[in-house]
């Protein structure tokens, strides 16, 4: 395998990863608020929505800095004290 | 062959197994979120600008994940203190010989004041007498 292919499929693997668990999340805090918009009193609902958004964000700035940081780290991989470079 | 990277992302591994190993990292990021979000909400009732306080309040809340995560990751990584050796016993016999024993034997007979030995001095007391033996110096007066 060259060094362009396995640099795309881990490229491929690391950023599917992180946006399908983003997207999970939001998804799954999206449910639990609709949820509790429907349990509590009605007057929460804009707490309950901005505790959405809040979520959701950090969520996706943690998946930029995390998949960035990810990404930083297979490009330098030291394999027993040698630099990769990844050259195509 | 498993390649470990600093986060979560293993290469080797199947896609499945770097995925479940990413889901937990999130969490941290959840819960951190929920009361730094209650905080944008007291800011935006005192009078602050919805856009800012947003601004602020997510990359706090971010930070506050990662450290959450780095924190309970270092609870629960910390490896089983063990006991540490000594050689207290070794000083005490090479200093004094078998007289602890001797006096402590004294002791036990009501003759002495150092039968009120704690249960370090026993220790000791016991770990000299192992090695007064072992080394059979017994006889030796200190």
């Amino acid at each position: 395998m060259q060094w362009r292919d396995f640099f795309e499929l881990e490229m491929l693997a690391l950023v599917s990863r992180h946006v399908t668990t983003t997207l999970a999340y939001i998804a799954a805090i999206w449910v639990l608020g609709e949820a509790a918009k429907f349990i509590v009193d009605p007057i929460l609902a804009p707490v309950i929505n901005w505790a959405e958004t809040v979520i959701g964000a950090a969520c996706i700035l943690r998946g930029v800095i995390i998949m960035l940081w990810e990404l930083y780290d297979v490009t330098h991989k030291k394999i027993s004290g040698h630099r990769i470079v990844l050259a195509g | 062959m498993m390649l470990r990277t600093k986060k979560s992302a293993v290469i080797g591994s199947s896609w499945l197994d770097s995925w479940l190993a990413t889901f937990p990292g999130y969490l941290f990021t959840v819960v951190a979120a929920i009361p730094v979000a209650a905080l944008g909400w007291a800011l935006i009732a005192k009078g602050f600008d919805r856009e800012n306080v947003f601004i602020f309040v997510v990359p706090l809340a971010v930070l506050l994940g990662f450290c959450l995560e780095a924190s309970v990751k270092a609870i629960f990584n910390q490896k089983p203190r063990k006991f540490q050796r000594t050689y207290a016993s070794h000083v005490q016999y090479a200093y004094l010989g078998t007289a602890p024993i001797k006096s402590f034997q004294v002791g036990l007979l009501g003759e002495s004041a150092n039968h009120n030995a704690g249960p370090v001095e026993l220790a000791l007391l016991g770990k000299t007498a192992t090695l007064a033996m072992t080394t059979n110096t017994f006889s030796r007066t200190a």
